[in-house]
């Protein structure tokens, strides 16, 4: 399959299928997405942003314990007022 | 693969499979292990929290309600992210598409990310062609091409004149006439 090649973080954000890639692929070596590492350093750079964005934690937004909480009851609130 | 997303996976395979058997604790579980995940990459697709929150709300909604299709979420880590995204998109799109003001308006009063600008832009762009595209249909074959050289593929004058075998009068009346048309049919 003929792609884009993207350049830009947010077109790997944006792809069902290198969020498949990232989280579920075990990051397959022979997946088109792991060419990637071989294109230029932006290019390569913003791949890997998105990568990390996909499956690391560190310096991201993070919601606080009680925001947490909060969303976590009115799920379930929403979850009971649909079944009853 | 690295340990810590491997053990997430083992975690997350064993509370699915609780979950679908009806255990509610399990649920809560996931909803533990993801919603930091969740709201992480959903942050950088909009700066918008509240709807942030909300489209989340949905996603774990939507979760629940399935769990009686069992095996339907295989890998739920990429299923979750893409049901976000997705939640998110609409919602960008409802907006705009509800919204009075214009599509510049809009992307100016909510948007500080440039995720939901680029995205915002393709949709309006998509829009455009579409509505380009039908227009096109108003003209004959050849003024059609003559309009596409000129404007889509930016061609010269003498360009057209050569790919259309017509000499430069012909090729701009046939614009000329093409480009009246067009006005006409966009009214």
């Amino acid at each position: 399959m003929k792609r884009t090649i993207y350049t830009k973080v947010d077109d790997f954000l944006l792809d069902d299928d290198f969020i498949r890639y990232a989280l579920d692929a075990c990051s397959d070596k022979d997946s088109y997405w792991a060419s990637y590492l071989s294109a230029s350093p932006q290019i390569r750079s913003a791949y890997l942003k998105a990568y990390h964005i996909l499956t690391h934690l560190d310096d991201c937004d993070m919601l606080s314990p009680n925001e947490m909480a909060r969303l976590k009851q009115r799920v379930m609130h929403t979850i009971h007022m649909t079944l009853n | 693969m690295s340990m810590a997303t491997k053990r997430l996976k083992e975690q997350t395979q064993e509370l699915i499979a609780q979950f679908c058997e009806g255990n509610d604790a399990a649920f809560g579980k996931l909803y533990d292990l993801y919603i930091q995940i969740l709201y992480a990459y959903g942050s950088k697709i909009t700066q918008d929290q509240e709807l942030l929150k909300d489209c989340i709300h949905d996603v774990f909604v939507k979760v629940y309600m399935k769990r009686n299709e069992k095996n339907s979420i295989n890998n739920f880590a990429s299923y979750l992210l893409i049901s976000l995204k997705n939640r998110i998109l609409d919602e960008f799109r409802r907006k705009t598409f509800t919204s009075e003001d214009a599509v510049e308006n809009f992307e100016y009063c909510f948007s500080t990310s440039d995720v939901e600008c680029d995205y915002l832009n393709r949709e309006h762009q998509n829009l455009q062609n579409t509505q380009v595209a039908f227009l096109m249909e108003h003209l004959t074959r050849r003024q059609r091409q003559a309009i596409t050289l000129y404007y889509i593929e930016q061609r010269k004058y003498d360009e057209i004149c050569d790919i259309m075998q017509m000499n430069y009068h012909s090729v701009r009346n046939l614009m000329h006439r093409g480009m009246l048309k067009l006005r006409a049919a966009a009214m």
